[in-house]
């Protein structure tokens, strides 16, 4: 970094960030419980912005590229030169960078193949009936060390451990077999927290072997309930971001209300930490320090986010970014919403939010079709629909689960969706 | 003009085949993959201007060996001193794999692979090299692009954006010396507008082995970008339902990689998660349709010399007159299959795992002409444009969101639209409804490709216009 920074000093650069990001990894891979392939990684990844600014401090340009821990002096400058070259041509209404910030974490010490081992552990204590196999899983352990230094003064250290496990299940009946998915994100979860999970799955397997093919329906009452729920109050940040709000796509407006009066009070908070969570990092990608911030208070947006960049363009003072949303509940127990006649989706092949339209939707792997008294499991099909509308009357159950670096309503519920099928 | 080559990966090989050398005294097979891939990416809109690396671009090894029946891998990007490298990974390695054995973990069945001799290199064509102009020549270019956009009613932002990427590769080991240099080029144009009612989002991509003569082909789509973005403005919701379709290349491509791609993956074959094995020898499509995959089945984006394993390239019929022949493998699925490996063996970096991937997936053309396959429908849609698909191979499920429905009654256009369509069914029930196929064929290779959650690489996919009965919602 010494050599970068060096280089940077020299050069014509108006000012520059660099983050360094040193990653280690252990890695292992399962077809049904037999080791497939071992891996580990040990990398660094130096990102390097260069700002140009306009003689009368108009603009500021900007340029971002990769300095390879094998790039020699020559090629470092030669880089530099082409991006500084290619940042004077780029005129953005000037903005400033952090300053003055700093900070020192230890490394991360924990050990790699030990928590390998003990996932791994976990997931072949998993136990199975005779129409259940785990088909086949991935684990990655990751610990990393990022140094962010910029020209301005900042100049900070932080870790962070994180774990993924990908798994897939079958569950079969009468030769007919079925797979699901998923794919789990955690910093600390203990083995009988995984375990729990993944005989989670096995029961949603076991209900899509016995469901039907969905109904269509083009006025359901649509309750959302898997890991999608988080994918769904992405929408809501989206348009609370800064660099939308600029871009005049972003469809909150500060002390205006984005749900309608019948709908239920929507509370949103941007949390800096989170227990579990593998996004608690106290910097940002530019140094600037996450702190907790209220972005919706009943329903009412009390506030924008971003980058220092589009916050400064939007006239924001002060900014942090986000690594973990909280999410209020809602006024009806997840009971209560279950006794109308409804469809409960757990599972989309893929869920799709398009913030700009606002349209979201997917097709259904698992539902379950409901009179308010019996319940029957479905697949297939699909639902559609349009913040703009499900916004006016949406409830969000009282109780709350997390999904890694979200807590939000066990489930949502809409209105008048329209549901294609059979 | 030819390619540059990598000054880096010349100069460091023979630090790379002095570690092979020293790690070969511990592994039963070794084998390094050397990635130099660079480029530039801009993106000019009317508010803001972004200059960055291009998203792939990576410097790095990842080193494969073998150890008691396991293949076991280690990413890195430095390489100073090599007989220190080579004492990490080998310690790094085999200390991983003492833990897990200390579990009595069965193990996977997994053939050392016998490599035949070959020392190959290819080097690609473009006309221009992105390196050739200077930044402000190509940003100027795109902003004439988002101004001529920006400058219609109703438009919130308008944007052009260009990547040039310039893919290095170099595979050695004991029998193998593969080096490859080749270019490409991919962007879009997208504009986001109002009608005060609803906002909406259309874009036109651009990809393909070229430099920044590819800048040109921008200039000619700014109005069809527009018409675009108010016929999805005027758009109504679809109702529910069966409909005969006429889809574009773009959703014949989709269709191609998510309906069918995925499930031909042989590592799924391996763990038995494509239906796809049980099914090879038998009909899955109409009669009249073809499908292939390859590096070397088109000229686009995955059109490679070798692949991320060091395997050549192919070109692989998948099915043949309605009847499925083959899939596509990664190295050690093909092993394990006892097959050929087909040289689809990619991986989203050299820190990830290589998986039986997609390269370039194509429908091949008949001689059908669009004109009358819209006029042989007398109630559905001609399909444009995609917006995003999920595969099933499992399953053979199909979810794929169309960005615009235009409306065909009695074998004619009424000009009226439908947006968003989400197109859903069983593949075999899709790909044997296909009724019709044009002279036409037409690949798009921007954007990425995931498997599952992650893992994406750069594909193409397309073919010509097909006309088959689908669930629309």
């Amino acid at each position: 970094m010494e050599k970068i920074i060096r280089i940077l000093n020299e050069s014509q650069a108006s000012d520059y960030i660099i983050r360094q990001t040193k990653t280690c990894s252990q890695e292992a891979f399962f077809i049904g419980q037999k080791l497939d392939m071992g891996r580990a990684k040990n990398v660094t990844h130096t990102m390097v912005c260069v700002y140009v600014d306009s003689e009368d401090q108009q603009f500021r340009g900007s340029a971002t590229i990769e300095i390879h821990p094998t790039s020699s002096i020559e090629e470092i400058k030669a880089q530099v030169d082409k991006a500084l070259l290619a940042a004077s041509f780029v005129k953005n209404p000037w903005y400033p960078i952090v300053e003055n910030q700093t900070g020192k974490e230890e490394p991360c010490d924990i050990d790699l193949t030990k928590e390998l081992v003990k996932i791994t552990k976990a997931m072949q204590s998993i136990q199975t009936k005779e129409n259940e196999k785990v088909n086949s899983y991935e684990i990655f352990v990751n610990k990393k060390q990022t140094h962010v230094m910029n020209s301005k003064g900042v100049d900070i250290t932080y870790s962070s451990f994180d774990c993924e496990i990908e798994v897939v299940i079958n569950t079969s009946k009468d030769g007919h077999e079925i797979e699901l998915l998923k794919d789990l994100r955690f910093a600390n979860k203990n083995s009988e927290e995984i375990t729990k999970e993944i005989e989670q799955m096995f029961i949603s397997g076991q209900a899509r072997l016995q469901a039907k093919p969905t109904k269509q329906n083009e006025h359901a009452n649509v309750l959302l309930t898997g890991d999608d729920v988080a994918s769904f109050f992405g929408y809501f940040s989206a348009h609370t971001n800064a660099s939308n709000k600029y871009t005049g796509v972003a469809k909150a407006t500060l002390n205006e209300k984005i749900t309608g009066e019948d709908a239920d009070d929507l509370t949103i908070i941007a949390q800096p930490f989170l227990q579990g969570s593998t996004k608690n990092t106290p910097y940002d990608n530019d140094g600037n320090p996450i702190k907790e911030q209220v972005l919706f208070k009943n329903g009412v947006c009390q506030s924008y986010w971003g980058s220092k960049q589009h916050a400064y363009y939007i006239g924001l003072e002060d900014t942090t970014s986000i690594n973990n949303i909280v999410v209020s509940g809602g006024s009806i127990t997840l009971e209560e919403m279950k006794k109308m006649p409804h469809l409960e989706v757990t599972d989309f092949s893929s869920f799709i939010m398009d913030a700009v339209s606002g349209n979201f939707g997917g097709e259904i792997r698992l539902g379950y079709e409901s009179d308010g008294i019996n319940t029957c499991p479905v697949v297939g099909g699909s639902i559609s629909a349009n913040y703009a509308n499900v916004l006016k009357n949406i409830k969000f159950s009282k109780e709350t689960k997390q999904l890694n670096n979200y807590v939000v309503p066990c489930a949502i519920l809409l209105t008048d969706v329209s549901v294609a099928g059979e | 003009m030819q390619v540059r080559k990598s000054n880096y990966l010349i100069e460091i090989k023979p630090k790379v085949k002095q570690l092979i050398k020293l790690l070969e005294k511990e592994f039963d097979y070794v084998s390094v993959l050397a990635s130099d891939v660079c480029g530039t990416s801009y993106r000019v809109g009317q508010r803001q201007t972004n200059v960055g690396d291009y998203g792939f671009a990576e410097r790095g090894f990842v080193c494969r060996v073998y150890f008691h029946n396991t293949y076991l891998e280690y990413s890195f990007n430095e390489i100073d001193d090599v007989n220190e490298l080579a004492n990490t990974i080998t310690n790094e390695l085999k200390g991983e794999w003492i833990a897990l054995e200390e579990l009595k973990l069965l193990k996977m069945d997994s053939p050392l692979v016998h490599e035949e001799e070959i020392t190959k290199e290819m080097i690609g064509e473009i006309e221009k090299d992105a390196d050739s102009v200077s930044a402000n020549e190509i940003l100027d270019h795109l902003k004439r692009v988002s101004d001529a956009g920006a400058k219609h009613e109703g438009i919130i932002e308008f944007i052009a954006s260009m990547s040039f990427a310039q893919v290095n590769k170099m595979f050695l080991s004991n029998k193998k010396d593969l080096m490859q240099s080749y270019a490409y080029a991919e962007g879009m144009i997208g504009a986001i507008g109002t009608n005060k009612e609803k906002t909406e989002m259309t874009y036109e991509s651009f990809s393909g082995l070229k430099g920044v003569e590819i800048l040109d082909e921008m200039d000619a789509c700014v109005e069809k970008v527009i018409q675009n973005l108010k016929d999805l403005l005027n758009a109504q919701p679809i109702v529910p339902g069966m409909y005969d379709v006429v889809v574009t290349p773009e959703v014949a491509g989709l269709i191609a990689h998510e309906a069918f791609g995925h499930g031909v993956e042989m590592d799924m074959f391996v763990k038995e998660r494509a239906l796809a094995k049980d099914y090879l020898g038998q009909q899955v499509a109409s009669s009249i349709t073809n499908m292939k995959d390859g590096a070397k089945s088109a000229q686009q984006v995955s059109s490679y010399l070798f692949d991320d394993e060091g395997t050549l390239g192919s070109d692989t019929t998948i099915i043949q007159d309605g009847i499925l022949v083959n899939g596509i493998s990664d190295l050690l699925s093909a092993l394990r299959l006892n097959r050929k490996p087909s040289g689809n063996g990619k991986r989203e970096s050299f820190e990830r795992k290589a998986y039986a991937r997609m390269t370039n997936t194509i429908f091949t053309p008949k001689d059908d002409r669009v004109e009358d396959m819209i006029a042989s429908i007398q109630e559905g849609y001609l399909l444009e444009g995609m917006q995003s698909g999920m595969e099933d191979p499992k399953h053979w499920g199909i979810q794929c969101v169309i960005a615009l429905g235009r409306e065909i009654k009695d074998g004619k256009l009424t000009g009226k639209t439908v947006a968003p369509v989400t197109l859903t069914g069983y593949v075999p029930d899709l790909l044997k409804s296909i009724s019709m196929i044009s002279n036409d064929m037409q690949l798009f290779g921007s954007g990425a490709c995931g498997k599952g959650h992650k893992e994406w690489v750069k594909v193409s996919d397309g073919g010509p216009y097909l006309k088959c009965k689908v669930r629309l919602g």
